[in-house]
């Protein structure tokens, strides 16, 4: 083996230990960094949902989609868009024979959506007045309110 | 009248025997002299009615606050102003309950904003508060889980406080009044 490379060689092995302590030393500070970063971000939960259960007593019979539209406009009215678009109220069940029905909307905002409940006055054309019941976590829940309830 | 019961279960049912609702005079009286409102208290029955006075001037403000006569005094657009500092100092020396209906509770705008101030510094004073309907017809009543929300939500009213505002302050008043079974099932 000729001293040349030997040389060589000996100089390889040693940049190649350099290199590996220097990436060891990055990943640490990579780490550490991420770190910092992940604990500084707030963990995202998972939205959840309430079911509100209401009765309508109307002077003629309204339908699901006008009462939907109803909640938006009091809504918006009384809470504004932002928290009509984290609430998303949306009219899961209505019974128009028995004026009564559910209402989805985002876990938050449910005492906003039973305030807007209470002051609608209108639906639609027709004066109507509108009863928050009872609320719920569960769709089967609500339905077995639905049921339940004896006006 | 009651639409709905619930029972220990937590199931809702139809009320057995439906209660029929006593109802009680009531009668607002605005005025901005204090001679004037004395004159007129004493052509009221305010044993067997409800009183509110709507005062206009400061001065009736201050003197209806240690009236015993008036039960209540009332908020709205046009008094704003009346109610400041030293009358909450007053209405809760004495304990006197501000009314508040929930058409200036939905007031926008400026006044919107005037009322959200008058109403969390009465409330800073604890000095009771009643909410009304002021309903005229029967779709203009407004559940009372309704009004808690409302308070609670955009008033930032603590729960017990609002709850108090619809049950038992108005009931302290209403059951001083000469009205036979109030409240007997």
């Amino acid at each position: 083996m000729e001293p040349a490379s030997v040389v060589m060689l000996a100089t390889s092995a040693i940049l190649l230990v350099v290199s590996l302590l220097t990436l060891k030393k990055s990943i640490s500070y990579h780490r550490g960094l991420k770190k910092l970063i992940e604990a500084k971000l707030r963990p995202v939960n998972k939205v959840r949902k309430r079911y509100v259960v209401f009765a309508t007593i109307c002077e003629e019979r309204v339908s699901e989609k006008e009462i939907e539209e109803a909640i938006r406009n009091n809504l918006i009215k009384h809470f504004g868009v932002d928290v009509y678009r984290k609430a998303s109220p949306r009219v899961i069940l209505y019974d128009v024979e028995s004026g009564r029905g559910v209402v989805r909307v985002l876990h938050t905002c449910t005492n906003h959506l039973i305030a807007t409940i209470g002051l609608t006055k209108q639906v639609g054309k027709t004066r109507c007045l509108m009863i928050p019941i009872r609320t719920t976590g569960t769709l089967k829940k609500a339905r077995e309110y639905i049921r339940k309830l004896k006006i | 009248m009651v639409l709905v019961c619930e029972n220990a279960e937590g199931d809702l049912k139809e009320a057995r025997e439906p209660r029929s609702p006593r109802t009680l005079q009531k009668i607002v009286l605005a005025s901005n002299d204090v001679n004037d409102l004395k004159n007129t208290l004493r052509r009221v029955d305010y044993r067997t009615c409800f009183v509110s006075v709507e005062p206009l001037s400061t001065q009736v403000a201050r003197w209806s606050a240690h009236d015993t006569r008036v039960d209540s005094l009332l908020l709205t657009s046009r008094n704003i102003d009346v109610f400041d500092k030293a009358q909450a100092g007053v209405m809760k020396y004495y304990s006197k309950p501000l009314e508040v209906g929930i058409s200036t509770l939905l007031l926008e705008g400026d006044l919107g904003t005037k009322v959200y101030r008058r109403i969390r510094l009465y409330a800073f004073y604890k000095v009771p508060l009643i909410v009304s309907s002021v309903a005229s017809a029967w779709y203009e009543l407004v559940h009372p889980r309704s009004i808690v929300s409302l308070l609670t939500i955009s008033y930032d009213l603590p729960r017990e406080y609002a709850i108090q505002a619809i049950t038992s302050t108005p009931y302290f008043i209403v059951s001083k009044k000469r009205v036979e079974d109030l409240g007997a099932r």
